[in-house]
């Protein structure tokens, strides 16, 4: 006669070893320190900031508790950098590009000069305008003035 | 060969100074029983092996989570417990396994040792224990392997002191019926 407890424990002796192995693994591995330090180590460490383990705790779930509202800011955030990126012209880029103009706009402001230039210092190659005739007014009337000659 | 140990003899305070020879006989008192707690409950000695040597590495762990060294049995199991839940859980299968059944008080003066099987009746009442339901063989091996008290085994499986003897009332009642036709 056997209590269940035996029939129980008998009936899986065969897996002691394999247990024997587990055990002598796990306290194997306590002895050279691969595991986590003993709890109480640990207590004693935690011992220092007990404070603030409590803040960082409540800090974490202030911030989970904000997360989707956090993530929809930084959404719109990025989106706002982007948009900004792609638009403005930077203001350096400007000024560096109009202190460097290309080749062909430095050619065309040297034949602008150089028209300039001509126009000021030679004379007009052109023939000038014949002058318009000399117009003599003619007389108001038909009526000729009265002359002694006439009579 | 199982060491067996009163709980009071058991070096708790040795570990929680992490004094892996404190470790060893402890995990040598409970490895047996921990295991045919969980190969009973999950049937695959594989699985079973793993969950036992997760349940050693988490108490190495949380040893400072004790507060009284005489439960530190009902604590691994607890532990034990916890990890057969979660690979169920990954199987899809806590809420077949936690069915509740209705509460019925136990009954008065059980002890583990009243019931005795005769050699006979072995793979019969094995095959019984097998057929149970998770949460009621649950509860029978706590009782029956670690003679666990009923708030302990409350504690170890995260249920009301009164679902716990309902569990144990109908697993007892089914085992005995059993037994007795087995004897008649």
């Amino acid at each position: 006669m056997k209590t269940l407890r035996e029939v129980l424990l008998e009936k899986h002796q065969a897996v002691e070893p394999k247990l024997d192995t587990i055990r002598e693994q796990v306290t194997a591995g306590l002895a050279a320190g691969t595991t986590d330090a003993p709890p109480q180590a640990k207590e004693m460490a935690r011992g220092w900031q007990p404070d603030a383990s409590a803040f960082q705790i409540s800090w974490r779930r202030f911030l989970w508790s904000l997360r989707w509202h956090l993530a929809g800011l930084s959404a719109v955030w990025l989106v706002v950098l982007f948009l900004d990126l792609d638009h403005t012209p930077d203001p350096m880029q400007g000024v560096t590009r109009r202190a460097t103009p290309s080749p062909r706009q430095l050619l065309a402001a040297l034949r602008e000069n150089q028209r300039q230039l001509r126009e000021l210092i030679a004379a007009p190659d052109w023939e000038p305008a014949p002058e318009p005739p000399k117009l003599t007014p003619s007389p108001r009337s038909e009526i000729r003035p009265f002359t002694n000659s006439a009579v | 060969m199982l060491v067996v140990a009163e709980p009071e003899q058991l070096p708790v305070p040795r570990a929680r100074a992490g004094d892996p020879a404190a470790w060893d006989i402890l995990f040598r008192r409970y490895q047996l029983p921990l295991y045919v707690y969980v190969f009973e409950l999950v049937h695959d000695e594989q699985a079973s092996l793993d969950i036992v040597q997760e349940t050693f590495i988490a108490a190495t762990r949380h040893l400072g989570s004790l507060r009284e060294d005489g439960k530190f049995g009902s604590w691994m199991f607890g532990i034990a417990h916890q990890k057969c839940l979660q690979r169920w859980r990954k199987q899809g299968r806590e809420a077949a396994a936690l069915e509740e059944l209705a509460a019925e008080p136990a009954e008065s003066g059980d002890d583990p040792a009243e019931l005795v099987i005769r050699a006979e009746q072995e793979a019969a009442v094995m095959k019984l224990l097998n057929q149970l339901p998770v949460a009621q063989r649950s509860v029978l091996l706590l009782h029956f392997v670690e003679d666990f008290p009923l708030e302990d085994i409350a504690a170890v499986t995260g249920t009301a002191l009164g679902t716990v003897k309902s569990r144990l009332h109908y697993a007892k009642k089914a085992l005995k019926e059993l037994i007795e036709r087995g004897e008649s």
